[in-house]
């Protein structure tokens, strides 16, 4: 291939930077309807909205101590604005930790119901929109429930159906405390593969001891009803025992759930994702999809409540599943005849907003009225409308009528 | 037309790799013309196989080949892995390994840190903690499984060693082994990567060129040597003991490199000498005479960060440097207190010879309708960027590379923002520069701060600076009149 430089070529636009997407109109639609669903859904609950800044310091996800080699190779981080200092700052790559640091330093009382809707930035994902929240200080047991009842409500009312698969954190790190790893690091390193594989990252370290490899085994066989955990706390008391604490709580979430009318799978074979789950966590499914994932941790840091729940709902992955299920909305054109008609036009628009009705000037795409304003007042004109020197009233009614 | 097809780019690596690397390529019967040792050719052209050769410093390597710029290239399995561990999803693989030196990169820390060989420290010890480095990806990677809860990263361009213990508290650097470490004067802590020399592909061109004329050669030769990144599994108890730089004096840093003549010699006009530090050798720190004055060798390009930060009150850099750094930083509180006017060059955007604009405005109408991102290379990123934003440049690329600049040019980068003193360098590769933007000389770099300890002191070595600049004025002045017609004799 061979390129002469002094060929003009056209401008060529500047793409979009990568992995970052653009929301057009009909996206925006279907996405509205799922963040308003979402709003609804955690504001019936009493949660209020909270949004934090697109960049963080570094440390924040390191003194957490969120940020594992594997995630490291997806952040985006780079020298903050005048970075001769060497300070290095974050595209947020997750939501909880700068939420908790946001409740801190706005000295928000716990216990404390917060919603966001905001994007996460991980490596060749790009941008990823969530909608989430974080129950800081929620009691065990009542705040999986609720955090949980706020997921499902969501998807209820935009009638995806979805199916809550159920695990407990607990169990992963009883396994890693039974491997008899006595230093940090080599715990770390397990961690660090089990937030990546789940359970299955551990079987290894079992190969000498049957009744835990028993357990392991059967945890990683698939999900299963309720009937699973009671199998698992019965295996559990001779080959992990530190695991029949976490699986009855486990057990008194999915009963609850489960009475409740929700479909649930106990399912120990979800990854960790996070380091910092310490609890039940759960994943909302529709089939092979999945839409959004949560559960209890503990946050890491001084003046940090001991425990709460969170969840993050996959915006992106709802809108697209949703996408053309939201029509666009009529918006009814007015045309002035005249010059001197402008402003009765524009007077005619705002009358019509008040009454809820979209109206612009001019073209507006397809509307089965037509609304003009000249020598005769206004004239309602469509396919089966005519109608001069129409009265307010009788325009709003009109619009009404073929909306 | 039909256009011939683009011939099998393949990068190698100028440095110490080049002599041996050359002589196994000759073994295996891949004709390299020009890249024996000595010479200064840093490409070729499609030989009769359909394949072009091009040198670069290694760590651009796989970079390169990443880019899609070459098919395949040859380097340190250092620079693949430093590249891999931050970006794991580049388009380069490692297809095997040649015969060739070991490194081994280590975590270390000077002998005050209380550390022993072997002895990572306790993570809980670390908080706040200083990392010098030249490569930062690694570092990364190794902080992120320690858990550093939070540390600075001194991203370094060279003489990592000579940080420990007051400038740095670990450094992570490449050693040929533990003895290596050890013979600069640190403890190795933890070794952090090992590996040889490798041959890498980009996958796309694996995916849908032949390159077998050059790897069925290549693979006669490959040798079973893997590298390894080995992340910490285990801490010590033993905490780090840190050590603060002085606070009763001032600090002083001298350049090493292609700037030292020229640092002596300005030195030497005033008067000032530092046992260990002459005009072609140095100790890391060499001793002052001068009551209160601190002194270290390090590198030009990282001295402003360095005074900014205030491990140091004073440095002796480049113009270039400190501008390069203001372009990135613009409020960084550093500041030129006395341009030495030495080591004079010109910074300007280079082209090949071939290039249709004889200047800058010329070249910036073509540049603007080119219809693809505009390629700028340069060891002067941030100086290349402030270039092309001045000159609404609309849409760009800047490459940062490490050397080996002058065969960037035309077919991996439209322009080159580079330095020259003499243009020698650019006549040898079919290269010239249009309109320099930036005539650099040697300059005395101190904060704007005024440093909190013995700032009489270092009022007094400015003093005597600008009095040396003056002393090889009027020298300069004298020699020039003596050799011109009608002077002394």
């Amino acid at each position: 291939m061979t390129e002469t430089i002094n060929a003009p070529a056209a401008a060529a636009p500047v793409p979009r930077a990568r992995g970052m997407r653009d929301l057009v109109p009909d996206q925006m639609r279907a996405f509205r309807r799922v963040e308003d669903a979402f709003r609804e859904a955690a504001q019936n609950w009493g949660y209020e909205e909270i949004r934090t800044p697109t960049v963080e310091s570094y440390s924040l996800f390191t003194a957490a101590g969120a940020l594992s080699p594997e995630m490291l190779a997806g952040a985006y981080t780079f020298l903050d604005w005048d970075g001769w200092s060497g300070e290095r700052v974050m595209l947020r790559y997750d939501s909880t930790i700068p939420v908790v640091r946001a409740a801190l330093d706005g000295g928000i009382e716990l216990p404390a119901r917060l919603l966001y809707v905001q994007s996460v930035f991980r490596g060749a994902e790009g941008e990823e929109w969530q909608c989430g929240l974080e129950y800081l200080g929620a009691p065990a047991v009542v705040g999986d429930l609720e955090v949980a009842a706020v997921a499902a409500n969501t998807l209820d009312s935009l009638a995806v159906p979805v199916e809550l698969h159920l695990s407990h954190a607990g169990v992963a790190r009883a396994a890693i405390e039974a491997a008899g790893l006595t230093d940090l690091l080599a715990r770390r390193a397990l961690l660090d593969e089990v937030a990546g594989n789940g359970l299955a990252a551990v079987r290894g370290a079992f190969a000498e001891q049957p009744q835990a490899l028993a357990f392991v085994d059967t945890a990683l066989a698939g999900s299963g009803e309720l009937a699973l955990v009671d199998n698992l706390i019965a295996l559990a008391r001779t080959g992990l025992p530190a695991a029949v604490a976490p699986l009855g709580e486990l057990r008194e979430v999915a009963a609850a759930l489960s009475e409740g009318g929700r479909t649930i799978a106990i399912d120990l074979t979800l990854p960790l994702d996070f380091e910092y789950y310490s609890g039940v966590t759960w994943e909302l499914r529709g089939g092979d999809l999945s839409w959004g994932r949560g559960g209890r941790y503990e946050p890491v840091g001084p003046g940090t409540p001991t425990t709460a729940c969170g969840l993050a709902l996959d915006l992106d992955g709802l809108a697209a599943h949703l996408r053309g299920t939201s029509p666009r909305r009529a918006v009814v054109p007015i045309i002035a005849e005249r010059e001197s008609d402008l402003a009765a036009a524009l007077d005619l628009a705002r009358s019509l907003h008040r009454h809820g009705i979209p109206a612009a000037l001019g073209d507006a795409g397809a509307s089965p009225i037509t609304l003009s304003v000249g020598a005769n007042g206004i004239t309602a004109s469509g396919p089966d409308i005519s109608r001069e020197r129409a009265t307010l009233d009788e325009v709003v009614q009109l619009v009404l009528q073929h909306k | 037309m039909i256009e011939s097809p683009r011939p099998l780019g393949l990068a190698l690596p100028t440095g110490d790799l080049r002599a041996a690397l050359g002589e196994l390529l000759l073994d295996v019967g891949i004709s390299t013309n020009g890249y024996e040792p000595g010479s200064r050719l840093l490409r070729s052209e499609a030989d009769e196989r359909g394949f072009r050769f091009r040198i670069f410093r290694e760590r651009d390597i796989p970079i390169q080949v990443a880019l899609g710029n070459y098919d395949l290239g040859i380097c340190s399995d250092l620079w693949v892995t430093e590249l891999q561990a931050r970006f794991p999803y580049q388009r380069v693989i490692r297809l095997g390994s040649l015969p060739g030196p070991i490194t081994e990169v280590w975590l270390c820390a000077a002998p005050a840190s209380g550390l022993a060989e072997g002895q990572v420290p306790a993570p809980d010890s670390l908080a706040g903690v200083r990392i010098g480095t030249e490569l930062p990806n690694l570092t990364d990677l190794l902080a992120a499984r320690l858990r550093l809860p939070r540390y600075s990263l001194l991203n370094l361009y060279g003489s990592v060693e000579a940080y420990p213990p007051e400038d740095a508290d670990l450094v992570v650097l490449p050693a040929s082994d533990a003895t290596a470490v050890e013979a600069l004067g640190l403890v190795p802590l933890h070794r952090l990567f090992r590996g040889g020399v490798a041959v890498v592909a980009n996958t796309a061109s694996l995916a849908s060129r032949d390159c077998a004329a050059v790897l069925d050669r290549l693979a006669t030769a490959f040798s079973p040597t893997t590298p390894e990144v080995t992340l910490p599994d285990r801490a010590s108890t033993a905490a780090l003991k840190r050590t603060a730089r002085s606070s009763e004096a001032l600090r002083l840093a001298l350049p090493d490199g292609h700037a030292q003549r020229h640092t002596f010699a300005a030195l030497s006009d005033a008067g000032i000498t530092f046992e260990g530090y002459s005009e072609r050798e140095y100790v890391r720190r060499p001793t002052s005479a001068i009551p209160g004055l601190e002194v270290k060798v390090v590198r030009p390009q990282d001295m402003p960060q360095l005074v900014a930060t205030g491990a140091f009150d004073i440095a002796i850099s480049g113009v270039d440097r400190l501008r390069e750094h203001l372009a990135l930083f613009p409020l960084s509180p550093v500041e030129m207190a006395l341009d030495l006017g030495r080591s004079k060059y010109r910074i300007g955007p280079i082209v090949h010879n071939d290039f249709p604009a004889e200047t800058t405005q010329e070249a910036l109408a073509l540049w603007s309708q080119i219809g693809r991102p505009v390629r700028i290379a340069s060891e002067y990123p941030g100086l290349a960027e402030e270039w092309a934003r001045d000159h609404r440049l609309p849409h760009t690329a800047i490459i940062p590379i490490a050397g080996a600049s002058e065969g960037f040019v035309p077919e991996d980068a439209d322009i080159l923002v580079e330095g020259t003193e003499t243009g020698n360098s650019l006549r040898a590769n079919n290269l010239r520069m249009l309109d320099p933007f930036l005539h650099s000389t040697n300059c005395v770099i101190v904060g704007t701060r005024p440093p909190t300890a013995r700032p009489e002191l270092l009022a007094d070595l400015l003093a005597r600076l600008r009095a040396g600049v003056q002393t090889a004025r009027i020298a300069e002045a004298q020699e020039a009149a003596a050799s011109s017609p009608g002077g002394a004799a």
